[in-house]
């Protein structure tokens, strides 16, 4: 009944066709195209009438042979079409009035953790689930908000079967400066300054000038006629000074340099567990716990004797980076000079100048003696 | 909605191109130029340049004729093709 398939079929010409086609016509068989030519008849009817045509043809003893009359068709008409058709729509259709998942895109993980905790308990809801379970989003948000105070809004966007919740964190409130500002800088090195890096205060020394130790660089109160206004001393004064260091170190150097960096892929198994790892790719969590990628950072251990010839190369560099380590940060060494280097027993010992520009300004509170 | 209560015989040529008949027939013979069929006792044949059977149907012929010649009509009262098809 439902299979209307068009077929052709064509008969080799035969003596017998025409009571052939009359049987059929009595078998209530309905022919389309019923085409005669000189060595064969052909005509067209569906697939549903095939085995009567069958029955009736073995009868008449003709050759016959069977065509589909679709063949360069894309869509046919035909229930299983059809069928797949509706499937198609209503697939999708159906699988949209699921929610599969609520996603929570915040600006750091623990405020989408913690957001993801209230949701849970406060809804109770178990994806999937259908829409309707889904309160509204006027009443998702209150409930949010109310338990997070840390919000100003949460924005809620659905995309088919998935809601996103995008909190909006209420801008975080400008601490008052309440520190108390310094009544002076004073100097804690003597040095040659440089330049100076002053939020308040007034200068008390122009650069290119020799501070000693407990000078005031900046003052905080400003001499305004009789009065005097204090502002406060805030800043950074930049002086330069001779640092005389003396060293003594072993002339065989174990040293370690980077490589490459290279990227690996690890198998549980087969690799150890734990690699240090400069960075590693991020991977679905089926897969995260037995294959990771990782990129390593590869060194390489070497050997080194320090002799006279390394000097420059090796030794100064070397006590560079020491001393620099061990002062403050803005600090810059701008020259070295090697002042004595004695070599024996393994060891090089000696004394080292450097001229080193610094911040030596200490704020103090209350009144200097002036 | 004439031709589903059609009880009598319809026969209907169209501009001598299209021949159609509704009702009980008995299909006798065809080829490339010719048709012939018993329709309400009556023996009819159809010739031309060329004859195809656009659609044979339980109760309705339909013919395409280019180029009509003849189209012979002669009552067989035995056939009785009216009363009851084969």
């Amino acid at each position: 009944m439902w299979n209307n398939r068009p077929i052709i079929i064509r008969i080799k010409r035969h003596e017998n066709v025409h009571p052939f086609i009359q049987a059929l016509h009595a078998q209530h068989v309905p022919l389309k195209r019923v085409v005669f030519r000189e060595q064969e008849v052909a005509f067209e009817t569906t697939m549903h009438y095939l085995p009567k045509i069958r029955r009736v043809r073995s009868q008449y003893r003709l050759k016959m042979a069977v065509y589909y009359a679709d063949e360069l068709q894309v869509f046919r008409a035909q229930l299983w079409t059809l069928l797949g058709l509706a499937m198609m729509i209503l697939i999708p259709l159906l699988c949209a009035q699921v929610i599969w998942r609520v996603d929570i895109e915040a600006a750091s993980p623990e405020l989408e953790q913690r957001l993801g905790k209230t949701f849970q308990n406060t809804f109770q809801l178990e994806t999937p689930m259908t829409k309707k379970v889904l309160p509204s989003d006027a009443v998702i948000r209150q409930k949010l908000l109310e338990e997070h105070r840390d919000l100003s809004w949460v924005h809620i966007e659905k995309y088919g079967g998935r809601v996103i919740l995008r909190p909006q964190e209420s801008p975080k409130q400008t601490k008052q400066t309440n520190e108390k500002l310094a009544t002076h800088l004073v100097a804690t090195k003597s040095g040659v300054i440089t330049h100076f890096n002053i939020q308040n205060g007034e200068r008390k020394i122009s650069v290119n000038d020799t501070a000693y130790e407990g000078d005031t660089l900046v003052s905080g109160v400003i001499e305004s006629g009789e009065d005097d206004v204090f502002v406060g001393a805030k800043g950074e004064v930049y002086a330069d000074y001779w640092l005389e260091c003396s060293f003594k170190i072993p002339t065989k150097l174990t040293m370690e340099t980077l490589q490459q960096k290279r990227w690996r892929v690890l198998v549980k198994g087969i690799h150890k567990e734990k690699v240090d790892y400069v960075q590693k790719k991020d991977l679905p969590n089926w897969l995260d716990p037995y294959i990771s990628i990782v990129e390593e950072q590869y060194t390489k251990k070497m050997q080194v004797e320090l002799d006279e010839s390394k000097i420059d190369s090796l030794l100064i560099p070397l006590l560079h980076e020491k001393v620099l380590r061990s002062l403050p940060t803005k600090t810059v060494i701008k020259k070295e000079n090697l002042l004595q280097v004695k070599w024996g027993n393994g060891t090089v010992e000696g004394k080292v100048l450097f001229l080193v520009n610094e911040n030596i300004a200490s704020p103090i509170q209350g009144l200097q003696g002036e | 909605m004439r031709k589903l209560f059609q009880l009598t015989p319809l026969l209907e040529l169209f501009q001598y191109e299209t021949l159609k008949i509704i009702g009980p027939y008995r299909f006798l013979h065809a080829d490339a130029s010719s048709c012939s069929f018993i329709y309400a006792d009556y023996h009819i044949t159809v010739r031309g340049k060329s004859v195809e059977i656009n659609a044979l149907k339980e109760e309705m012929l339909h013919l395409s004729v280019e180029d009509l010649q003849e189209l012979h009509m002669k009552m067989t009262k035995d056939m009785g093709v009216s009363d009851n098809v084969e």
